[in-house]
């Protein structure tokens, strides 16, 4: 898979990391930039100067240039053949020196109409209820710009970013020095501007045993979202968490899917993995069920995850789960443009890209006794919080079924 | 570039084997396309072939896993699909893994574990499936919404993702019906990628698949109709729609008869709607001052995935504002102009880029590329036209770009409209 890696931070800070990697003539790029949102003006900037970078470049389209942002970073994603490669570090080098586009109008209005769209998807409502109430009034509960701020926006202001927590991605089937060097010599003028952008608070703990009702009358569906305080990605315990959750709903042999889809019928998806953000680590379970099914799955769910300490991983289900692990690693991996990605989303939650390569071995070192404990110790049900969007006429008598704790009164949005 | 080559053999028992190696990454694909898609289904059955398609993840007869745990247990992902003519199982493992995994599917081909329970149970989790897709925004829309527009034959026009109430009789007898007709061998091709030896291959492919008894293929079925005559319409209400929409079909040229068609259709509907200055979005925001969120694209679900016949969609998400009728006029004044004029070098230029750019970034992904090579197999007989994609995508003309707008009547097409936002 990896016939060369560099792995190199400039002068100004700007870490690169570059590979050779695949056959197809393309370059694979991504540059992680941290942007922290502290107000939702900023985050409406952050993302109308992302949905402008596919203009940039004018009517040159030789490159292709997509970026996302949210209330952390903005992350460029892109794409081009071998011999365009310097015009593209030529244009990410304008736009993190404080480029900004002089016309918005196009891109906005796109933006909003697909913002729209977006807000009226059934997830969107139970995700921002769910941030609400995981994490009170942080900037993290901004979940996408608000129309109001981005139409107050008529021009966007110079911003330059900071290299410093910056990265840069290249993988292409070329030497990963002279792709490197082309990125020193492009990006290394770029200079950080004053003292830099505060980094957000760090996120609290999340409580246990608070789960509400969304209500949505007549909703055919119900959206199961919950969430348990876990580790970060880089915490010693996080193999070991991993693998229990594996075990749990980790994919489709583990014991989620096996009891509510193979065995139930009660869902097409449920699983459980790690939600992730800049220095915090929650653990999610999440699965969607008919209206008159509700109260069966949550019932099963519960019991499941009880039984995850009352039936804790056999060697045979942790074997599997760390089986699957290490093959995944290769498979879901191959693809260049999920390689690409996968160090970018690391760097977009604050751990070393390079963790990524070094996972296998931590996951082959985690011995059963730790995947026990890792279960017993984060696995219990009054350890979730989250939201049930479901019609409340389907839900069982006084929504008892809410309650993963037996005793504990479920809470219900005011 | 690719040094990947093609090799072709046809088992005694009729199942085509397809093995293109290639050795970037240790990773290995397996992809087994069967004849039959939701178009061979029957009135009163909608939604079997999709059905099946799940059964079959029961795995082997007398296997105590199924289908998931087997590949998972190798370190392995593997998913399927239903469409119009093909369904498709695929699986991507860790290179050494592949001979395994050629056992698997050999092994559900020759007896799947079909049983009540499990007829009952899929039948309940493709609800499950459904709901989750329909009911949300534009659920539905363009598939299967549009097909009962453009179509009048039940086989093209039924919607195949899944009636439940049509499901809920299904048993045991149906789908062992289902099966003795459409999964044989000869109904079937094998391809197998990546990371792997041919000769090791073929030799594990004849041991496993050789060894199942040849059955007779179905004889093919022509799904041909004649095209809609005038414009077919149909409405309908979308709670959860933000915005009112519409999305237009038509009809185009047999794939297997005329696959450049094809490529200028889709030239076509990058012209109209993609790249960073799509024509119909600048008409509309210059002649109108409103947004349009636009897509178009020729094939029901992907570029030549079906046989004859299939369509080119586009669809436009538009402020209540703009009428419907505006948004058309606009498609029809842009079909006009690129038909009398076709479009400019630099705009088919830069088509042609993006389009040969987004194919070779997915065929680095080792399942699109194995179930491409698949389908081309199973509906066309051309498994290496794969690997002839860029090369007709930069033959595409002007002229050809002109003659596909001009195939495109106002006086032969489906237009489905969405009424968006809760009722009164």
């Amino acid at each position: 898979m990896r016939s060369g890696i560099v792995d190199r931070t400039l002068g100004n800070g700007l870490r690169v990391l570059t590979l050779r990697h695949g056959v197809t003539p393309l370059v694979e790029v991504r540059l992680h930039l941290p942007a922290p949102c502290p107000t939702p003006r900023d985050l409406a900037e952050s993302a109308l100067l992302a949905a402008c970078l596919p203009y940039w470049q004018g009517t040159n389209e030789g490159v292709e240039l997509r970026a996302v942002a949210d209330v952390y970073r903005m992350t460029v994603s892109a794409c081009c053949s071998g011999h365009e490669m310097n015009a593209l570090l030529q244009t990410l080098a304008e736009v993190v020196r404080g480029g900004v586009p002089a016309e918005v109008g196009a891109a906005r209005d796109q933006l909003i109409a697909q913002l729209r769209v977006a807000r009226a998807h059934p997830e969107a409502e139970v995700r921002s209820e769910l941030a609400r109430r995981l994490f009170g009034d942080h900037p993290v509960t901004f979940q996408a710009p608000e129309e109001k701020e981005l139409a107050e926006i008529a021009r966007l202001r110079p911003r330059p970013f900071d290299p410093r927590g910056a990265l840069l991605v290249i993988l292409a089937p070329d030497d990963p020095e002279r792709m490197a060097d082309a990125a020193d010599r492009t990006l290394s003028h770029w200079q950080p501007a004053g003292r830099g952008a505060q980094p957000l608070p760090p996120l609290s703990e999340i409580e246990g045993g608070q789960l509400a009702l969304l209500p949505r009358p007549g909703a055919p569906q119900s959206l199961i979202r919950l969430r348990a305080q876990a580790v970060a990605t880089g915490d010693q315990l996080y193999p070991a968490l991993f693998l229990a959750s594996s075990v749990m709903g980790g994919y489709f042999s583990s014991r989620l899917p096996r009891s509510l889809r193979e065995d139930k019928g009660y869902v097409y998806g449920v699983s459980a993995f790690f939600d992730t953000r800049p220095g915090s680590g929650l653990l999610a379970i999440e699965a969607d069920t008919a209206a008159p099914t509700t109260d069966a799955t949550m019932e099963a769910l519960t019991a499941e995850l009880r039984r995850m300490r009352t039936h804790p991983p056999t060697r045979q289900e942790i074997h599997g789960a760390r089986t699957y692990a290490l093959g995944s690693m290769a498979t879901r991996l191959a693809p260049r443009p999920a390689l690409a990605s996968a160090f970018a989303d690391l760097a977009a939650k604050a751990v070393d890209p390079c963790w990524l390569l070094d996972f296998p071995r931590r996951l082959a070192a985690v011995t059963p006794d730790a995947v026990v404990a890792a279960a017993e110790e984060f696995l219990a049900p009054e350890r979730f919080s989250g939201v049930v969007a479901a019609d409340p006429g389907v839900l069982g008598e006084c929504g008892a079924v809410l309650d993963l704790t037996a005793g504990r009164r479920p809470h219900s949005p005011a | 570039m690719r040094t990947a080559e093609i090799t072709r053999v046809t088992l005694p028992n009729g199942l085509r084997v397809v093995v293109e190696d290639e050795h970037s990454a240790p990773v290995a694909g397996v992809a087994v396309h069967y004849g039959v898609g939701f178009r061979a289904e029957t009135e009163g059955a909608s939604g079997l072939a999709h059905l099946f398609e799940h059964l079959m993840f029961q795995g082997e007869a007398g296997s105590e896993q199924d289908h998931f745990q087997r590949v998972e247990s190798v370190g392995g992902f593997c998913n399927a699909s239903t469409r119009q003519d093909y369904t498709d199982f695929y699986n991507v493992v860790p290179a050494e893994a592949v001979d395994q995994v050629i056992a698997l599917e050999a092994g559900r081909m020759r007896a799947p574990k079909i049983s009540e329970r499990a007829i009952r149970t899929q039948a309940s989790v493709v609800r499950e499936e459904i709901l989750g897709k329909i009911r949300k925004p534009y659920g539905g829309f363009p598939w299967p919404r549009l097909s009962p527009v453009l179509f009048r034959d039940f086989a093209n026009a039924h919607d195949g993702y899944g009636d439940y109430a049509a499901l809920r009789d299904v048993g045991p007898g149906d789908c062992a019906d289902f099966f003795d007709r459409h999964y044989s061998p000869a109904n079937a091709v094998v391809t197998v990628g990546g990371d792997v030896r041919p000769e090791a291959v073929l030799e594990v492919v004849e041991r496993t698949f050789g060894e199942i008894p040849p059955r007779p293929a179905p004889k093919p079925v022509a799904r041909w109709e004649p095209e809609p005559i005038g414009r077919s319409e149909a409405g309908y209400h979308d709670p959860l729609a933000p915005l009112p929409a519409l999305a237009i079909g038509h009809r185009v040229p047999d794939p297997a008869a005329d696959p450049g068609a094809h490529f200028a259709l889709s030239a076509l509907a990058g012209v109209l709607t993609g790249g960073v200055r799509p024509r119909l979005r600048e008409r509309l925001r210059r002649e109108t001052g409103q947004q349009v969120t636009l897509s178009a694209r020729v094939g029901l679900f992907d570029f030549l995935d079906a046989r004859d016949p299939d369509m080119w969609i586009l669809t436009a998400i538009h402020p209540k504002e703009l009428p419907a009728d505006r948004v058309l006029a606009a498609v029809d004044a842009e079909l006009a102009s690129l038909g009398a004029l076709g479009p400019a070098d630099e705009e088919l230029r830069h088509r042609r880029t993006q389009w040969v750019r987004s194919h070779h970034r997915s065929m680095d992904h080792l399942a699109y590329r194995i179930r491409m090579i698949g389908r081309f197999e199973l509906l066309f007989g051309t498994p290496g036209l794969v690997a002839r994609l860029p090369d007709l995508c930069e033959g595409v003309t002007a002229a050809d770009v002109a003659a596909a707008a001009r195939g495109l009547r106002p006086d032969s097409r489906a237009l489905l409209t969405i009424v968006a936002g809760e009722t009164r």
